[in-house]
């Protein structure tokens, strides 16, 4: 006997990052989702954000999704900010239900803005959306131009897009160029950034559209 | 290899039938859309590995490919695709806009048939 189901596979997941979104909307809390491959500087891009926001007055915590380790809720600890890590334990992305209990044991209390770095691949986290108001994809020049040829849903679906390590630009073959064409292709609507941690290029403007948003909230 | 993850949402969704209906289930078919970025191999021996010594085991998973349905925003051409990596067939663009492709649904699942209704048959 055959029955009708239709039903999403990931409801139950859509339907946590729905609880979340409220949560964070209740609470005035803006929620950043952080996306990019292993090694592309998304936690040290966190680190620079967490130091430029604590400048303006906001607080800022930081949920860290990883395979293993507590390295990188080290770093942000390290660079001011409150962290919890989550370890999937083989996973490849983090999904909603995971940020929901991390955020319990963290709490929400006078926070400001919520970073969360994703699990570092570009392929898997796409579809398990968490809740947060904004997923931003992160490049990095090392990567090469076509990145966002070859994982063009990452870069289709992202609500922002970061180019870091722009200090290598004039050392490495990368057309700058032609890697904004693709993504202004994939993604028009997507603000886009060019930021270097080491230089701190670029982290000005890409903290204050996060001040924007937060004020638009 | 979020396979994993999306087979046992399935399975979720599949035993909360079996509940329901009271009988065992014997098999699902979903739709999977490129955009997905779900590879059906994977996703077929994810569900066998999931599904492994569970009420599931041994039931059969039909996946569905739909494909990512696009019309181009630059000449206006409707294009389809079976892989991500979707282009304009007329002129090469990416500037398109998606009709379809992040399907996932469990549409159906099959029951196994009662005492009463096999011996009717």
């Amino acid at each position: 006997m055959r029955v009708e189901v239709m039903k999403n596979i990931l409801g139950s997941n859509d339907a946590a990052a729905a609880r979340n979104r409220r949560l964070w909307d209740e609470a005035g809390i803006l929620a950043l989702d952080f996306m990019g491959s292993p090694g592309s500087g998304k936690t040290s891009i966190l680190e620079q954000v967490i130091k430029q926001l604590a400048r303006r007055g906001r607080t800022v915590k930081v949920i860290e999704g990883d395979v293993a380790s507590a390295n990188d809720a080290r770093r942000i600890e390290a660079a001011g900010a409150e962290a919890f890590q989550i370890n999937t334990g083989g996973a490849c992305h983090l999904h909603a239900g995971m940020v929901s209990r991390a955020m319990e044991q963290l709490g929400l209390e006078g926070v400001d803005v919520l970073l969360i770095e994703n699990v570092g691949n570009l392929v898997c986290p796409t579809a398990f959306l968490l809740g947060a108001h904004m997923r931003f994809v992160v490049a990095s020049v090392p990567e090469g131009d076509d990145k966002p040829e070859k994982y063009p849903v990452a870069f289709r679906d992202a609500d922002a897009i970061i180019l870091n390590k722009a200090d290598l630009l004039p050392h490495l073959v990368f057309d700058a160029e032609k890697f904004w064409d693709l993504c202004d292709q994939l993604n028009a609507q997507a603000p886009k950034f060019s930021v270097s941690c080491t230089s701190g290029e670029g982290i000005d403007t890409l903290c204050e559209f996060i001040e924007e948003r937060l004020a638009a909230l | 290899m979020h396979e994993y993850s999306i087979a046992s949402n399935i399975a979720a969704i599949v035993s909360e039938v079996a509940r329901e209906q009271g009988r065992r289930v014997t098999g699902a078919t979903v739709t999977v859309g490129p955009l997905s970025m779900v590879v059906p191999e994977l996703l077929h021996e994810a569900w066998t590995a999931t599904t492994a010594g569970t009420e599931l085991e041994g039931s059969k998973l039909s996946i569905e490919q739909v494909p990512v349905q696009a019309k181009c925003e630059d000449c206006g051409e409707k294009t389809e695709s079976f892989t991500p990596f979707v282009k304009c067939e007329a002129c090469g663009s990416l500037r398109l806009k998606l009709q379809s492709g992040h399907e996932l649904q469990v549409i159906s699942a099959e029951l196994e048939d009662s005492e009463a209704e096999a011996d009717e048959s």
